[in-house]
């Protein structure tokens, strides 16, 4: 029966293999396009900042060019009246007014308010430029420290009194250039598996996730075509009944796709793989299988059922963790994590519920009324 | 005359089509809503939650110095990390266990002879676990340690500096080490209260830059070209290629069904956004005169006209209606993001702001939020127009070749 199966689908492939092979592949090679340009975008950003020298001195204009060489940082420089204005009509995310006596201050170790900032409601990058201009002034400042602190033990012992503290600011840059030494490793205690810390929460896993189930969506338009089609005419001579056929079709696509996913996800996106893995993947392609043959059948126009498989993508994007992560909403409704059809898979588990539940649906659909067919409309 | 003709039995047509849908109309009026309010919804928990909740860190000392012992000491002592973070210092065993059992979001572990390696300028490097039910959480810690330890790294090299010259003073090694010592805490109290340095101010300005009201207008040009998308594709109807044969026989073209389908779509759309805009002017207290509202409808009106002629040329183009789906879909996307609702225009990377200026979307969003945030008088239209008049073209030649190949 299988292999009949087998045949009819090869035939059907034959006429239908660029579209077929195009949403076999999509997924994956969208999930790498999409991180790809990701990256690359996250890379490049800028954030536009307005920078104010009050006073125009070596040491401001020292700090002013390590902000512009930092990455992420694109400063302006500008008057305060000017920076303000712009700030308020959102063209800078934000301001840093560098205050009159910056050098005298750092130098007489007053480190009190050598800058002003300026933010709106709107300045979603604040915080973390913040952060790196204050240890930008932290570091001049504690190198003056620590120069004047040797300065004046030196003076005190009276032992060296040539060491300037411009010679000893020198020479602790260098130091610092040749150790970089303090690393920070981050790793997750996992069942023995070292995940890379991974910067964003968009991950490819995600991604390929949703994008698998929508490919599998736009695959399985199979399922109403074919109940359409004259092949349901023909099959009495084959000795199956429709319900049958289709199943023995819903057998042979799950278990095609569960190889290609294989491939693609161990290989092209390399995923760590282990058996856990491999038995949450397998779960995974048969939930969603199960449940998006289970949905065509509820449609007669392949039209409405695509434009439900989009709908459907772009509500999951949202509420199934795939961008934004639902640590949160999981802790607050535990029962909410049961009933996301993607969290098992994202978390790397392999009971699903919706994978009971759509087999369960299947077997009382095939039992209930017997074999009367599920064709809708055949036309003689 | 046959084709103003056609276009309006057409229009007829669909206006019916609309009718009896009309019991889920409002479904697909609120589902952009929907979506946006959903988006919105799990944001403001996951950003709320990381500053609300309590993070548990351990603090795992594997080198026992006193060094470590006062790091790990004021770690525990103060909200170091803020006060949304609670530290505690553990053994490595113990650590592990808790996060087996998600009491504890990470723990940090300062290996063996850490302050040696520090003072002598050998690596040193200190491992971060996270618990793995916690991404979040553990997100935040090692981002936090990681700015921490950005600051240790530059003191370090005066700590050496301290000690190099040290060296060469006429006193004992144990006075220089408890100079180092005591630069070293010092340095660390230093980055401890470091954030003194700046000053901080916000500045507001109640009529032109609340956040609400910048929100609202993107809010207002994603849920139009949604509902643009949706009843374009409500409208649209697969037919068999006989009954395409016999309508042609008539002289029914395509263009004139694609007419008549933008036709109602653009009209059916523009009433309701008349409506939301005039709730949401209402609700916002948006304070815009007459003159101005008018620039702001014809912004709007080219937006979205130009961006159904986007459309009906992709679907002229593409034949699988699942892959010209597709491409709708992206092209919605990328002309939403572009736009700058999504992530304002002034974080994207150089070359794609100048790209940007060519983009109509970005255009009408920008003079609206000009218009309605920063009070202008002015607006300009120039892309708009010549995308809109180009893409007129476009769909009449395509469709006139198309239907000549048949």
């Amino acid at each position: 029966m299988i292999k009949e199966a087998f045949y009819t689908r090869m035939m059907f492939l034959k006429k239908q293999f660029g579209q077929v092979a195009f949403w076999v592949l999509l997924p994956t090679i969208v999930t790498l396009i999409f991180i790809a340009s990701f990256d690359r975008l996250q890379e490049d950003t800028e954030v536009p900042i307005g920078i104010v020298l009050d006073e125009d001195s070596e040491m401001t204009r020292a700090l002013y060019e390590r902000i512009d060489e930092t990455s992420h940082i694109r400063p302006v420089i500008l008057q305060e009246r000017d920076a303000i204005n712009r700030l308020k009509r959102h063209n800078l995310d934000s301001v840093f007014i560098v205050e009159d006596g910056y050098e005298e201050n750092t130098l007489s170790r007053n480190r009190d308010s050598l800058i002003t900032s300026f933010q709106t409601d709107l300045s979603f990058s604040y915080a973390p430029i913040k952060e790196v201009i204050i240890s930008y002034v932290q570091q001049d400042y504690s190198r003056m420290r620590a120069a004047h602190v040797i300065r004046d033990l030196g003076v005190e012992y009276g032992v060296v009194n040539d060491w300037t503290v411009e010679e000893l600011i020198n020479r602790s840059r260098e130091i610092e250039k040749e150790q970089d030494l303090l690393r920070v490793n981050f790793s997750y205690l996992h069942e023995n598996v070292e995940r890379e810390s991974e910067q964003s929460f968009v991950t490819s896993k995600n991604i390929w996730a949703l994008l698998t189930m929508f490919a599998t969506f736009i695959l399985f338009d199979w399922v109403i075509k074919e109940r359409r089609s004259s092949t349901m005419l023909r099959l009495p001579f084959m000795k199956v009944s429709p319900k049958q056929y289709v199943l023995y079709h819903l057998f042979i696509y799950t278990i095609v796709l569960f190889i290609v996913d294989c491939f693609m996800y161990f290989f092209i996106l390399s995923e760590p793989f282990t058996m856990t893995d491999l038995l949450s993947l397998a779960s995974f392609r048969l939930t969603i299988n199960m449940t998006i043959f289970l949905w065509a059948l509820l449609f007669r126009s392949s039209y409405a059922f695509y434009t439900s498989a989009f709908t459907i993508a772009l509500l999951f994007s949202i509420v199934g963790g795939i961008f934004i992560p639902l640590d949160t909403i999981y802790e607050k409704y535990p029962l909410y994590k049961q009933l996301n059809p993607f969290q098992p898979f994202l978390a790397g588990a392999v009971f699903n519920i919706w994978f009971i539940g759509s087999l369960v649906v299947i077997c009382v659909w095939y039992l209930a009324r017997g074999r009367k067919d599920v064709t809708h409309q055949v036309r003689p | 005359m046959t084709f103003i003709n056609h276009t309006f039995i057409f229009i007829k047509n669909y206006m019916k089509q609309l009718q009896r849908k009309l019991f889920i109309l409002p479904l697909f009026l609120l589902f952009p809503l929907i979506v946006i309010g959903g988006v919105a919804f799990l944001l403001v928990t996951f950003f709320s939650s990381t500053t609300e909740s309590t993070i548990h860190l351990g603090v795992v000392n594997e080198d026992g110095s006193k060094e470590t012992n006062i790091i790990v000491e004021v770690l525990e002592g103060t909200e170091q990390f803020g006060s949304f973070i609670e530290v505690e210092s553990l053994e490595r065993k113990q650590a592990e266990q808790k996060v087996y059992a998600d009491e504890m979001s990470a723990y940090i572990v300062l290996p063996a002879g850490f302050t040696d390696d520090l003072y002598r300028g050998s690596s040193v490097q200190m491992d971060i676990f996270g618990n793995p039910q916690k991404e979040v959480d553990s997100q935040v810690v090692y981002q936090l340690v990681n700015s921490f330890m950005r600051h240790i790294r530059t003191s370090q090299a005066n700590i050496l500096l301290v000690n190099e010259y040290g060296k060469e003073l006429p006193i004992t090694d144990e006075e220089r080490s408890d100079l180092v010592f005591d630069e070293f805490i010092k340095t660390f109290i230093n980055i401890a209260s470091k954030d003194k340095i700046v000053t901080e101010h916000t500045v507001e300005n109640k009529s032109t830059s609340s956040p609400v009201q910048f929100f609202i207008i993107s809010l207002f040009y994603i849920t139009v070209t949604i509902w643009l998308f949706i009843f374009y594709h409500l409208l649209y109807e697969e037919d068999e290629q006989r009954m395409v044969d016999r309508m042609a026989l008539y002289g029914v073209t395509n263009l004139q069904r694609m007419t008549s389908r933008i036709i109602v779509t653009y009209t059916f759309t523009m009433v309701w956004a008349v409506g939301m805009a005039y709730v949401l002017l209402r609700m916002f207290s948006f304070d815009i005169i007459g003159e101005n509202i008018g620039r702001l409808a014809i912004l709007l009106c080219l937006y979205s006209f130009v961006y159904l002629m986007v459309l009906a040329f992709l679907e002229l183009v593409i034949k699988s209606s699942s892959i010209r789906l597709l491409t709708h879909v992206i092209f919605t996307g990328l002309f939403i993001l572009l736009s700058g609702a999504v992530v304002p225009a002034i974080y994207f990377p150089l070359y794609i702001q100048d790209l940007i200026a060519y983009i109509p979307s970005y255009e009408a969003l920008f003079w609206s939020q000009e218009i309605m945030l920063n009070g202008r008088f002015f607006a300009e239209y120039k892309v708009l127009i010549i995308s809109t008049i180009s893409m007129v073209l476009i769909v009449i030649l395509t469709s006139l070749w198309k239907e000549r190949v048949r």
